[in-house]
């Protein structure tokens, strides 16, 4: 789920981070559909839109300033 | 001390002492309270605190009983036994956490991952939301939780002034934190002189 907009976003970073820089974007497909401030508010909006399940949100921040989640102890992923 | 507006905390105090710091908290899909929408449903699920996240996860069973769907995808890097380190990608949702005693974080992404011991892991980004202690004193582990951060929490500096009173011997501090206390003393002359 989601993969072809995440996919999308790594392939389309740089033209992307250019254009949006700090904002929150939609993603359905291979489109940005909205760009907002807030995580949230773009949730909500893109909830009423699309439906759930159909949208990727994506902060435009450049790779050094993105925080990958990193985990220690206790978790494991498939 | 001064209070800021809208502070909220709880405190969890166990009789012994523990190797693990969980309580049970509510997760609902995320919504801004206070606009009008109905709130969504909200379960509560057994939470283990770990400074060793740098995120928050929920369990997959999490996901499938609050019916929630990911809105992104992220890359987490799992550390495991002798250091070795694996990146996997993962869904993330949007959630509203609610600690004990109604401290709630609205919109807090989340990723989705098998946790030992609990169905969330709080991850220091919930833990840079406010200022946590925890203390074993009287062999009791109690740990509290305020938000948003209210003062700045050091012990070191609570040795020295309880010392500084009247009639009251400097406790012996090693040969390092004598240093550090130096370096402190001079660095606060400094900006003492510059102002």
């Amino acid at each position: 789920m989601l993969d072809r907009e995440f996919e999308y976003y790594k392939t389309h970073e740089n033209e992307l981070l250019e254009r949006y820089k700090g904002k929150f974007i939609a993603i359905v497909g291979e489109e940005v559909v909205g760009v907002f401030d807030s995580e949230l508010e773009a949730y909500q909006q893109m909830k009423e839109k699309y439906g759930l399940g159909k949208f990727l949100l994506q902060h435009c921040v450049p790779i050094k300033d993105r925080l990958i989640q990193r985990y220690h102890s206790r978790v494991a992923f498939r | 001390m001064r209070f800021h507006t809208g502070l909220r905390a709880f405190t969890t105090r166990s009789t012994g002492i523990v190797r693990e710091l969980i309580n049970e908290i509510d997760v609902c899909e995320a919504y801004a309270p206070g606009t009008g929408r109905p709130a969504p449903v909200r379960c509560r699920y057994k939470a283990v605190w770990d400074t060793g996240a740098t995120g928050t996860l929920i369990s997959q069973k999490i996901a499938q009983e609050l019916n929630l769907q990911p809105s992104g995808r992220e890359n987490v890097i799992a550390v495991g036994p002798g250091g070795q380190s694996n990146t996997y990608e993962t869904n993330t949702y949007l959630v509203n956490i609610y600690l004990p005693n109604e401290v709630g974080i609205v919109g807090v992404r989340v990723g989705e991952g098998e946790i030992a011991g609990g169905d969330v892991l709080l991850g220091m980004d919930i833990i840079a939301f406010g200022d946590f202690t925890i203390t074993n004193y009287n062999g009791q582990t109690w740990w509290s939780f305020r938000t948003p951060p209210n003062e700045g929490i050091d012990f070191v500096e609570e040795i020295n002034e309880y010392y500084k009173r009247p009639g009251m011997r400097m406790a012996s501090l090693s040969p390092e934190e004598r240093q550090r206390q130096r370096n402190r003393d001079k660095k606060g002359r400094q900006k003492h002189r510059r102002k």
